[in-house]
């Protein structure tokens, strides 16, 4: 069971970053998320990213191979929603501190030189303060309104079920649609490109529009399901929100395994 | 005015506070699912100034981000009904085939009506605190993706599920079974495209998840995502979403202005005042029926009901917490009892208590008086208008039932004897003669019936034939039930322990020291031990020496096998936490706990630990 005090480092965000960064440290990291789903910056947003990249380090390879073994990835292509069940799996059996369905309500500097962050969150068994050290944010928008906007690009991505035509678009097109490969011949990701502050039901209404305007090689496809997370993409790098907290966005990396290794990195390199 | 708060370890607190409201709304709805989606696009038609607050990014709850894309009974009517049908038209141009309605298209239609009723809609965000005014509810504080904010409101409608802002509030509210406070198990439910069709799987049930404890909640969801792990996925098996909501069956139960019982109900005890209907079985997921309430017990065990579909008439006191004004619940935690809430809870259902709460919100706002006030013949004239309130109902329990004799005896030889027992348990003396003349041949069905009926009653004719089911270990099932029905035997270890039998005491020990006994039947004769030692305190020291010769031994091993899927589930602790607190109760030395691990125990075992230690 899940203890709450204090802890070494806090991560937000059940990315794939923060899960490298857990899987290096177990004893030191809690992991906060405010839905219910690992990876929301991947398998959450349908979001396959650009074109699969071997993994580095032993954990991510590991990783790497339990995924092409369930035919989750093949070819640099994935089933990105098969993540998810892998990643329950691996929290579980590694022992991970992760709080879903946790949301982050205040950061608050400790006082004091070294003295940490008081965080406060609410959850099932309500409001909880604790006590950390270094904050890793990996959320895609920043946690709890505290990091300012640096996205270059939001996008809403659909799965598609259907076989495409062979003359697919194999890339972005004028009007900010993109259209990328799943793991399988009937699977692919259909993604629009948004105006920062389109909400949610605007999002998705522009969405269905693009699709039912679709290029004629795709018109065989349905749509499978919307995702339930916007993409963002960022400039590569860690960004200093104060003194040991920085906003590295999982969703910055070109891939799932790259942004696994990124956390599993860190924790080897700069927070070791 | 006050802030009401939960806080962990210490529950609600409250502190003064002059809050700067940023707008105010005539109705906040919290929580969009099947009930908060209708009460919200009703409220909105019907002219409120409404704001919806979902946890998610999409409305519909269970029915859309949570897979279950069926209805289950139910009486039709209601607003819902015209979104089912655009839900309907949008799947058909978008989506693939499958399931009775596509969860994607129908949060969509959802969405599309809310948004055309002029709602406002803030997803991705939770209420944390609610402002009161004495016992009057008079705004929010709720983080939103842009920080905290405080908004004002003429009426709050908890629509969570989990009860989670009338916890907030202070509102009084039950939580799982008297037994172990364990609520009925959870299923993640995951949604998948096989063979080409939208499918979604409730694999029925990963364990029980206490919906008032953080951590808990978060392992549930992570418990119950590894079952959706396959081996190797492919082009006809693809994954599309799992977790979006953690399948929570049964989260806090409010104490209402009316609070529905299921003994009630079968007492005949229901209300001339209903604003929507429930019509389905006591759909339990529950696998342990022996720790079930006696009223479940007699229900599930003795007349093998499970599947025996019957009528809820629900008031609109159930969804107005006692004690507290300009806040309501709309959704699976209304008040009712955890034995109720196992029927009362269907998609249908909880999508028409969201149309009659904001139906009663909006006519109650409109005339500046408070909902309680408001004229029951106004709102069932306006819920009839939509045919929330339908004109006609399937039957109740009673409408269902043999009324004389001859019918009675027939369906006591029939293999569908559930009706009759029922029956003969509603007439009591009428028919108690009877019932005692037909045990004369004790190893017939007639006479094996009876006794479960005269059971019931308690009475202790019925003991000969119940103690002799027991010792021969009577194989019989009926078939009274729609799907699960329960062995006779075990019914005869329920009645047996109720009575308090020390007469069965070797005979259900024996039971649970054979390893070839089936869970259930384990169970039944475990929880009979413990009834009778309970009231008999002559049997105790038996008792206790055979439970603890049982529940001791190193090797020995029990688990939940789930009726309908896949997996097991260890039990070794729960059974010996459960004997530890009886005998601790009969002052028996033991070394029950030596053997749990506290930091081993499943969900289901952690939640009778903590129950215990509460
Ligand atoms: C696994 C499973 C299978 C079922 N199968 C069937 C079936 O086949 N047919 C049938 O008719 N019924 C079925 N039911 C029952 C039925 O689906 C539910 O009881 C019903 O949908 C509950 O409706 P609700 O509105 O109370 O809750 P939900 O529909 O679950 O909605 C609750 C909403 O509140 C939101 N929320 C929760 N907490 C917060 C918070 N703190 N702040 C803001 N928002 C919050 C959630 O995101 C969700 O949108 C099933 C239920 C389960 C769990």
């Amino acid at each position: 069971m899940t203890r709450i005090d204090e802890y070494p480092i806090l991560a937000l965000g059940a990315t794939l970053t923060a899960l490298g960064l857990a899987t290096a440290r177990p004893e030191d990291i809690l992991v906060l998320e405010s839905s219910g789903c690992p990876a929301p910056e991947f398998a959450g947003a349908f979001y396959v990213g650009e074109g699969a990249v071997a993994a580095g380090t032993p954990q991510g390879i590991a990783l790497e191979n339990e995924l092409k073994e369930r035919d989750i990835l093949a070819d640099g292509h994935y089933h990105i929603p098969a993540l998810i069940p892998v990643l329950y799996q691996h929290i579980k059996n590694a022992g991970l501190r992760f709080l879903f369905w946790t949301d982050t309500l205040s950061i608050k500097a400790g006082g004091g030189a070294d003295s940490g962050y008081e965080v406060d969150f609410f959850n099932a068994s309500g409001h909880q303060r604790i006590k950390v050290h270094k904050i890793l944010d990996t959320t895609s928008a920043g946690a709890a309104g505290t990091v300012s906007r640096r996205w270059t690009e939001k996008r809403l991505w659909a799965m598609l079920h259907g076989c495409a035509g062979a003359d697919a678009p194999a890339s972005a097109t004028a009007a900010g649609i993109d259209w990328k490969p799943g793991r399988f011949s009937n699977e692919s990701y259909f993604g629009l490109r948004l105006d920062a502050d389109t909400n949610w039901p605007d999002a998705r209404q522009l969405l269905l529009d693009a699709w039912r305007k679709r290029p004629a090689a795709l018109k065989g496809t349905r749509i499978a399901a919307m995702a339930t997370e916007f993409h963002y993409s960022y400039p590569r790098e860690f960004v200093p929100v104060a003194a040991d907290w920085i906003h590295r966005p999982s969703s910055s990396y070109a891939d799932p395994l790259a942004a696994f290794d990124g956390g599993i990195t860190l924790a080897a390199e700069e927070w070791a | 005015m006050k802030l009401s708060t939960w806080i962990a370890e210490r529950g609600v607190v409250t502190e003064p506070v002059e809050p700067q409201f940023d707008t105010t709304y005539d109705l906040i709805v919290a929580g969009l699912g099947s009930a908060g989606a209708i009460a919200l696009i009703t409220g909105a038609q019907r002219g409120l100034t409404t704001l919806g607050i979902d946890k998610l990014c999409m409305m519909g709850g269970s029915g859309t981000a949570g897979g279950i894309a069926s209805y289950y009974w139910g009486v039709g009517g209601g607003v819902y009904e015209a979104i089912d049908t655009r839900a309907e038209a949008i799947a058909e141009e978008c989506f693939p085939p499958g399931g009775k309605f596509h969860p994607e298209a129908r949060h969509l239609a959802l969405e599309e009506a809310a948004v055309g009723a002029g709602a406002e809609l803030a997803y991705t965000s939770r209420i944390v605190g609610v402002f009161m005014e004495g016992t009057r509810v008079r705004g929010i504080r709720w983080i939103s993706p842009a920080g905290i904010r405080d908004t004002a409101c003429r009426m709050l409608v908890d629509a969570t599920g989990d009860g989670e802002v009338c916890g907030i509030t202070g509102c009084a509210f039950i939580h799982g079974r008297e037994f172990d406070g364990i609520p009925q198990p959870y299923s993640h439910v995951p949604c998948w495209i096989k063979d080409g069709r939208h499918t979604s799987q409730n694999f029925d049930a990963a364990s029980t998840v206490c919906a008032i404890d953080g951590a808990q909640y978060s392992d549930g969801i992570v418990h119950g995502g590894t079952y959706h792990l396959r081996d190797k996925y492919s082009e006809t098996e693809k994954l599309l979403y799992a977790g979006r909501l953690p399948g929570l069956r049964e989260g806090r139960l409010i104490t209402g202005d009316t609070t529905l019982r299921l003994r009630d109900y079968l007492a005949g005890e229901m209300t001339d005042r209903p604003v929507f209907y429930e019509y389905a079985n006591l759909d339990t997921h529950t696998q342990d029926w022996a720790f079930e309430s006696d009223t479940v017990q007699e229900w599930l065990t003795v007349a093998s009901f499970w599947g025996l579909n019957f009528s809820v008439p629900v008031p609109l006191g159930a969804m107005i917490p006692k004690g507290f004004e300009g806040i309501m619940t709309a959704g699976r935690c209304l008040a009712v009892d955890h034995d109720l809430s196992q029927a009362v809870r269907m998609q249908r259902a909880m999508q028409q208590c969201g149309e009659a709460v904001a139906t009663a919100a909006a006519m109650a706002l409109q005339k500046n008086i408070p909902v309680r006030e408001l004229s029951y013949e106004e709102l069932a004239a306006e819920l009839r208008r939509t045919r929330c309130l339908p004109e006609s109902v399937p039957p109740t329990v009673e409408e269902q039932l043999p009324a004389d004799v001859d019918a009675i005896r027939a369906g006591l030889e029939s293999d569908n004897p559930g009706t009759a027992i029922w029956a003969a348990r509603q007439q009591g003396d009428t028919i108690r003669r009877h019932l005692h003349a037909w045990l004369e041949s004790p190893d017939t069905a007639p006479a094996r019936n009876a006794a479960l009926a005269l059971g019931l009653l308690n009475d202790p004719e019925a003991l000969p034939v119940l103690r002799r089911i027991i010792r021969q270990r009577d194989p019989y099932i009926p078939e009274s039930g729609r799907k699960l029905n329960a062995r006779r035997l075990c019914a005869a270890l329920y009645l047996a322990g109720r009575m308090s039998d020390s007469a069965v005491v070797d005979d259900a020990a024996t039971l649970m020291s054979d390893p070839e006994s089936e869970l259930d039947i384990f169970s039944y004769a475990f929880s009979a031990l413990l009834r009778i030692g309970g009231n008999q305190p002559e049997t105790r020291t038996a008792i206790a020496n055979s439970l603890r010769t049982i529940l001791e031994a190193p090797d020995f091993q029990r688990s939940l096998s789930k009726h309908r899927s896949r997996f097991n589930e260890p039990s070794e602790a729960y059974f010996r936490i459960a004997a530890a607190r009886e005998l601790d109760r009969w002052n028996i030395p033991h070394a029950l706990m030596d053997r749990v691990d506290p930091a081993k125990l499943t969900m289901r075992e952690a939640g009778l630990y903590r129950h215990i230690k509460q």
